[in-house]
């Protein structure tokens, strides 16, 4: 066996020599007072100091102890602390300047910088603590830096989306308040048509700001029903004929399927209306040909209504979390992105709803909302 | 000038059409990118006015298809979006575009920046 290597100047020894081999190699060594011991795998496990080895070996069951077993193995050593950056040459150099040094020390390696000596149970168990803990931490702090990380980019893509649904009815106000006020003298009829306009670009404005409130309040569980009995197929021919206008330049066929008899609920209709709007709204703007279909289904206590489209699709691995509010990267080529499906979710549940989708790739898809419902007020 | 505007909001096609109409420049409308580039090969605009946020193909997707086109290459490319600015900036940079403005420009002073982009030299390519 090899008792000890030369890199850069200074000795190493492996840890599972012998004592015996150490004596010897001392004494074919005499310019070396302390010798790193060094595991194959470079890394630094330990230092042996001359003076305190041949003095514990020259005592009594010295030899017996110390020079038949390997040198890793030998007791009653104490710990070596040192910067994590200190490099081999470093601590052969420190170790070779100490006083009153033991026989054996294991190197620590240390995060702080610093050199030290401390008892080594205490150190054995402070490190194995620290570095199980270090290690939960650490994955845990991954894992959550991870959420956050995937968190603030999707809050960001609906902040910037919102600020989107925002601008473009703003922008039309500004638009018609400019041309209203260049007609305004030479053109009153036609000024006054810019006027209802820009009010319509602030009636949906307001629309949105309110669908954000509502959104906001139902996660906060703090959404107000304001409930009214009302027929269902009322709400259901009010979306047909927003779907009608939204695709009016296009081949698109609108159908629509509803019970013959009165659909009597008891809930809140601004809220079913946002819900069929944003539904509706979404397959137009989607759909560039085919069809748009609006269909209401009573099934005992459950009303389901559904929005058929003709458009893109989505892809299977986009529909989860489609009508998630901050779980989502929006994506404008992906149908139902945007802030629509978030608020119809929290518009359907805030009144004990639910939602769904199916879609195929270029085919269409299907978005349904089913409620539990009841005429009479509780 | 002859521009082309694509965008999916309708009053927005609109406006713009109407207040380009008044500053004496020729004006075609669309609101949707499919078939975009067919338009712009046959029209040949000056500048495609070009809405970032739309359905289905985006304003950074078309651009890839429009880049391909040698027929458009002498029309630039203006982004006239709602977006974060910094986020249209990065476009206009990545994309090939000339310029953005945001949509809080409205009226004349569309007409007046899209003006100033267009004097600002020759077009890239003819």
């Amino acid at each position: 066996m090899r008792v000890g290597d030369f890199v850069t100047g200074r000795a190493l020894l492996a840890p599972d020599i012998t004592g015996e081999l150490v004596e010897r190699w001392f004494h074919e060594n005499p310019g070396f007072d302390t010798v790193p011991v060094v595991h194959p795998d470079g890394t630094i496990v330990g230092a042996v100091n001359r003076q305190r080895f041949l003095y514990m070996l020259s005592g009594r069951f010295g030899h017996a102890l110390y020079g038949q077993r390997p040198i890793a193995e030998i007791m009653e050593r104490e710990f070596l602390l040192v910067p994590a950056e200190c490099d081999l040459q470093s601590v052969g150099e420190y170790l070779s300047t100490r006083a009153n040094v033991n026989f054996y020390d294991d190197v620590i390696v240390d995060l702080q910088p610093g050199y030290g000596i401390a008892p080594a149970r205490a150190i054995l168990e402070a490190l194995h603590r620290l570095s199980d803990q270090m290690r939960r931490d650490l994955a845990m702090f991954q894992s959550e830096n991870r959420r956050l990380q995937v968190q603030a980019e999707a809050r960001w893509e609906m902040i910037s989306s919102l600020s989107h649904e925002l601008r473009t009815p703003l922008a039309t106000i500004v638009g018609y308040a400019e041309l209203a006020e260049m007609v305004l003298d030479s053109d009153p009829a036609r000024a006054r048509a810019h006027l209802a306009k820009l009010r319509s670009g602030a009636d949906e404005l307001f629309g949105h700001i309110q669908s954000v409130l509502d959104m906001a309040r139902a996660a906060a569980g703090r959404l107000e029903l304001d409930l009214e009995r009302f027929d269902f197929r009322s709400e259901i021919q009010s979306a047909v004929e927003l779907a009608g206008i939204l695709t009016r330049e296009r081949p698109i066929q609108i159908g629509h399927l509803q019970p013959p008899d009165p659909v009597w609920v008891w809930m809140d209709r601004r809220k079913v209306r946002q819900v069929l709007v944003n539904l509706v709204g979404n397959a137009a703007k989607f759909t560039s040909s085919g069809s748009i279909r609006i269909a209401l289904m009573r099934e005992g206590r459950e009303v389901a209504v559904s929005v058929a489209d003709t458009g893109p699709g989505i892809p299977e691995d986009k529909l989860k979390g489609l009508f998630e509010r901050f779980e989502r990267v929006g994506d404008r080529s992906i149908e139902g992105s945007g802030l629509g499906l978030s608020i119809v979710k929290a518009l359907v549940e805030a009144q004990g709803g639910r939602v769904s989708v199916r879609s195929t790739v270029g085919q269409g898809s299907e978005f349904s909302v089913y409620y539990s419902v009841t005429d009479q007020a509780s | 000038m002859k521009i082309l505007y694509c965008d999916d909001d309708h009053r927005m096609l609109e406006l713009v059409g109407e207040f380009f109409r008044i500053a004496g420049h020729e004006i075609m409308v669309t609101d949707t990118a499919f078939g975009l580039t067919k338009q712009v090969a046959s029209m040949r605009p000056d500048v495609l006015l070009l809405d970032y946020r739309m359905p289905a193909l985006s304003g950074d997707n078309y651009m890839r298809v429009f880049q391909s086109t040698p027929a458009a290459r002498h029309t630039r490319v203006i982004y006239y979006s709602a977006e974060d600015t910094v986020r249209l900036g990065e476009l206009v940079a990545s994309t090939g575009a000339v310029a953005f403005i945001p949509k809080s420009t409205m009226g004349r002073g569309l007409v007046a920046e899209v003006e100033r982009i267009l004097a600002q030299g020759e077009p890239a390519a003819v």
